[in-house]
């Protein structure tokens, strides 16, 4: 198994946990989606398979992670792992070609031809060597995403990367990023509050509920490429409508309003 | 368009120096008052050119000592934030300290270092430096609080040595700020050197705005303030125009 949590649990005090029990197996090359209402710890958990967030004398963080059989941290160390935000973080003192080069220029590799095939894989080979403040939000995230793959990671985390993107700007982000991820085979772990773009890019569906539990999981079974899905948007939704998109939302709605009430005793008493 | 707004703009400034200058010479000859007081631009004018050597020794003088003082400050501010990214722990015991120490009117020091470096140059540099070093650090640990989480997250995440990141992400994303601070302390560091040569020196436009005082010479007075206006602008711009180049991309 290349990605695998046993019992995950963190929270800032012992008695209330952020996430609780959170197990899941992912295979190599697969895409999971973490969905669930805002503020069950959906980033938490991305954050926490990244190894930003580790064990410390304010936090507390138990269970197992284990990426390709090494720790998080071993993990991150040997420089196959990658995390795109939910604001594109670009350098902006840097121009787009420098911002993708950036991870290369850290590890002190020189790939001019890989920098150049990847901005032309987004598309924007003719902006090279402009300022991040000169792009649009679209063109920004797409910069992200080309710097997400410079380094061909086996791991990449995507904390709701394309959420202040518009319909378009999206469909055509997530068919680069399914270029790329296939182009690397990359396994990619996604935070989304979106059920349909959760559907549209990925294998296995994970719902979070306001315990920070497992709500529910499913995994897509379907014929449909991820390219297929999303050039035919409607088609797709209508195929996995009732067998995933409305019992995923439902999981949603239902865990979105869970309270554990032996924390509410000890809070209020 | 802009080129013409931009000339109107010159217009009006160059009309209102004339009509400043056209009611001080006027009120500098009606009244003797207001000629001992400031002078008038001509009896300025002619002052200067019969005392230009010296002035402009005087001028360079003091130039020295704000440029030297400015540079140590520059260097020592950068190397105490250099220390701090390598042990952070320091940057939250030294803040305060540093906050607290600038209750203190550091312009009351200027006898104590004349006591300590004498007359020479090296008291007045030590105050000048004194005066500039605050905002400059204060403004680089401000620029570095700045830089977004996300932009340590990454650096994290791509493992990039901590030389990295001072060179390539700390220093560059605060240079904004480093900037700001450093042009509150081109001003200062003027003051500082004047206010050292207030207290005691040979040479420089602090003694000459001193003596002008003691001897009554409007003239010199006048003349050594527009000398000392003309550097702290000069050294202002110089500081705009590394801004301009560096920042270009905020």
């Amino acid at each position: 198994m290349f990605l695998k949590t046993v019992n995950v649990g963190f929270g800032y005090v012992p008695e209330k946990k952020v996430l609780q029990g959170i197990s899941f197996d992912l295979h190599k090359g697969s895409t999971l989606s973490i969905v669930g209402a805002s503020g069950c710890g959906k980033s938490t958990l991305l954050r926490i398979i990244s190894g930003i967030i580790q064990s410390s004398k304010n936090s507390f963080l138990d269970g197992k992670i284990t990426i390709n059989g090494q720790t998080t941290n071993e993990y991150r160390e040997s420089g196959k792992l990658s995390f795109m935000f939910q604001e594109p973080t670009l350098m902006p003192n840097l121009t787009v070609k420098e911002n993708i080069y950036l991870p290369l220029r850290i590890k002190g590799v020189k790939d001019d031809e890989k920098v150049s095939i990847l901005l032309h894989t987004v598309g924007l080979s003719e902006y090279a060597n402009y300022l991040p403040k000169l792009l649009s939000g679209g063109m920004k995230t797409r910069v992200a995403l080309a710097r997400s793959f410079v380094t061909s990671p086996e791991l990449l985390l995507l904390d709701e990367p394309f959420s202040a993107l518009d319909i378009a700007w999206k469909s055509n982000l997530y068919i680069e990023l399914e270029k790329l991820r296939e182009q690397f085979n990359t396994t990619v772990v996604f935070v989304t509050h979106d059920v349909q773009e959760s559907l549209l890019l990925s294998n296995h569906v994970l719902v979070l509920n306001s315990l920070g539990e497992i709500e529910a999981s499913h995994k897509i079974e379907t014929s449909k490429t991820i390219n297929d899905r999303v050039n035919n948007i409607s088609d797709f939704m209508s195929e996995v409508f009732s067998d995933y998109l409305l019992p995923i939302q439902e999981a949603i709605i239902n865990g979105k309003n869970k309270k554990n009430e032996k924390m509410d005793i000890i809070y209020f008493t | 368009m802009e080129k013409i707004r931009k000339m109107k703009k010159w217009i009006l400034y160059i009309l209102l120096s004339v009509i400043f200058l056209y009611l001080w010479q006027y009120f500098g000859n009606q009244h003797s008052n207001v000629r001992l007081l400031i002078s008038s631009p001509i009896l300025i004018v002619t002052y200067f050119a019969e005392n230009m050597k010296d002035l402009l020794y005087a001028t360079l003088t003091t130039l020295t000592e704000a440029l030297t003082g400015l540079l140590i400050a520059t260097i020592f501010s950068f190397s105490m934030m250099i220390f701090c990214f390598y042990k952070p722990k320091i940057m939250s015991f030294i803040l305060p300290i540093m906050v607290t120490s600038q209750v203190v009117p550091l312009i009351v020091l200027a006898p104590f270092f004349i006591i300590l470096f004498g007359l020479g140059l090296s008291s007045k540099i030590a105050m000048a430096s004194l005066m500039c070093f605050f905002p400059i650090f204060i403004n680089f640990a401000q620029g570095y609080k700045a830089i977004s989480r996300n932009i340590h997250e990454l650096m994290y995440i791509y493992n990039a040595p901590l030389r990295f990141r001072i060179k390539q992400v700390y220093f560059p994303l605060s240079m904004g700020s480093i900037m700001a601070g450093l042009k509150i302390s081109t001003t200062l560091s003027i003051i500082g050197a004047i206010v050292a040569e207030f207290s005691g020196a040979n040479i420089g436009l602090g003694k000459n705005l001193f003596i002008s005082a003691l001897r009554l010479e409007p003239e010199l007075m006048m003349s050594s303030l527009l000398l000392s206006t003309a550097i702290g602008l000069g050294l202002f711009h110089v500081i705009k125009f590394f801004e301009t180049k560096y920042t270009n991309w905020v």
